[in-house]
């Protein structure tokens, strides 16, 4: 049963969680799921079409969603996009993306660099 | 895959008015952190990968050291190349063997074993992932207990390195399955069985060809044609040589740029990497006298790949040695994967 929390969430007072907007996206999913669950190719279409507008920060919104949710099948199909994303890029890259701040001091910064200088190889500058 | 628990009690922040400074993990509570940078490390394809992570801020930092996330690393994220080989790549892979992942003990056992000589060490290393079914780690400790690796020669332990290989074979490891098969056939560690030796030759190339097409079929390159594929070629079937894994790399980058010195000789097949740990360990080519192998199953790849070309019989200096010692015929026979005998 994919949506065991939804049955609670109508019942729950509390409705911070999950905004509307938020539940319009994932809620169809399931749907979505069953009737292209044959053909992968398709859902990959699907899916990339759905990412292909959506900022980082909404991003964060939707995985929240569906972990409240309990819907696995969407969550880990949204950390994945995320794991995709930050894949073999540089660490400004990852930080511009989402908007990280370095917050280490300078020599920390240093000391980083020497204790993993012998994994540095072919990183994409993107 | 853990199942996640609800977070209603997780005060989310409130929304920033400046787009700009809001922070995508901010809203993320440390869990689901911790879940993304599982699926990063596990499909990562080098270290860098997970490296760079740590680098982003102080909160990735500690998150992306959590033992779960090394735990998922994949063998290509501790794919380390030698020549970049230091004191804190030794303990990262320290750090993700104390995490529980099965491939940095392995990686981290052959290493100690036969790059850093700590045979102990190394071998309980690789005990460790053996244990866990790792069916590399049970077919290296195969290797070592057949040719007495790190000891003398009465430390061969025909019988135990049969017993490893079985169950390296069970798993499907292709070397495994070819190593038994071999061994079966001759008689060495377990009683001959010609027949059941020569079913799992079969069953190994058989392996070998379904995870080659498995691999093209996921990445359809009509380019990729390779220079043949072992002995698969025998049955016309020109396919790519199957992936070695990165520790073996590791090895022959290690050993290639003469770090042993002492004149220990490596096995002559290109994706074995193993050295000698004692003069005389490997058997070589009785053909040619030039090659020497860990093993039967390198013997018997490298033949196809290369070696069936250059083994020239030195036919002259056997009749001048009165040569009676370099016995055997080398050349494959019907089915083909038998090379030249080692002696």
């Amino acid at each position: 049963m994919k949506f065991c929390t939804v049955k609670q969430y109508f019942d729950d007072e509390n409705n911070n969680n999950v905004t509307n907007g938020i539940a319009t996206t994932v809620i169809p999913l399931p749907n979505k799921h069953l009737k292209i669950k044959a053909n992968n190719k398709e859902m990959e279409q699907y899916e990339q079409e759905l990412l292909r507008n959506v900022m980082p920060q909404e991003l964060t919104k939707l995985i929240l969603a569906a972990n409240y949710l309990n819907f696995k099948e969407a969550l880990d199909f949204f950390c994945r996009t995320v794991a995709n994303a930050i894949q073999n890029k540089s660490v400004d890259y990852v930080r511009k993306f989402f908007g990280l701040e370095s917050d280490f001091e300078p020599g920390e910064e240093e000391k980083l660099c020497k204790e993993f200088a012998w994994s540095f190889e072919g990183v994409d500058e993107d | 895959m853990r199942k996640k628990q609800k977070t209603t009690s997780l005060p989310l922040p409130q929304p920033r008015t400046n787009a700009e400074e809001s922070d995508f993990f901010d809203g993320l509570p440390d869990d689901l952190v911790v879940f993304i940078l599982c699926k990063v490390s596990s499909s990562a394809s080098s270290p860098s990968d997970l490296i760079s992570i740590l680098f982003t801020c102080k909160r990735l930092n500690r998150l992306g050291v959590h033992p779960l996330v090394l735990s998922k690393a994949s063998p290509k994220a501790l794919a380390i190349r030698a020549k970049n080989w230091s004191e804190s790549a030794h303990r990262f892979l320290r750090l993700c063997v104390n995490s529980g992942n099965i491939e940095a003990s392995y990686t981290l056992g052959m290493i100690r074993f036969y790059c850093l000589q700590n045979r102990g060490s190394g071998a309980s290393l690789m005990a460790k992932a053996a244990i866990k079914t790792h069916a590399p780690a049970l077919y290296s400790l195969a290797v070592i207990q057949f040719n007495g690796s790190g000891g003398s020669k009465n430390d061969k332990n025909l019988k135990a390195g049969v017993a490893l290989c079985a169950r390296a074979a069970c798993l499907g490891h292709v070397d495994a399955l070819r190593e038994l098969g071999h061994c079966l056939q001759d008689g060495y560690g377990v009683r001959q069985n010609v027949a059941e030796g020569r079913r799992l030759l079969v069953q190994a190339n058989t392996r070998e060809l379904a995870s080659v097409l498995r691999a093209r079929s996921a990445s359809p390159d009509p380019g990729v044609s390779g220079s043949g594929c072992g002995l698969l070629s025998d049955f016309g079937c020109d396919v790519t040589e199957p992936e070695t894994h990165p520790v073996n790399s590791f090895l022959k980058e290690w050993f290639g740029s003469g770090c042993d010195g002492s004149g220990l000789r490596m096995c002559s097949h290109v994706g074995c990497g193993r050295p000698e740990t004692r003069p005389h360990e490997f058997r070589r080519c009785s053909v040619c006298g030039a090659v020497n192998y860990c093993s039967r199953g390198c013997q018997a790849l490298d033949w196809k790949l290369r070696h069936k070309v250059e083994c020239m019989p030195m036919e002259r200096w056997l009749e001048e040695n009165n040569g009676g010692d370099n016995g055997g015929v080398g050349g494959g026979d019907g089915g083909g994967e038998e090379g030249g005998e080692l002696n």
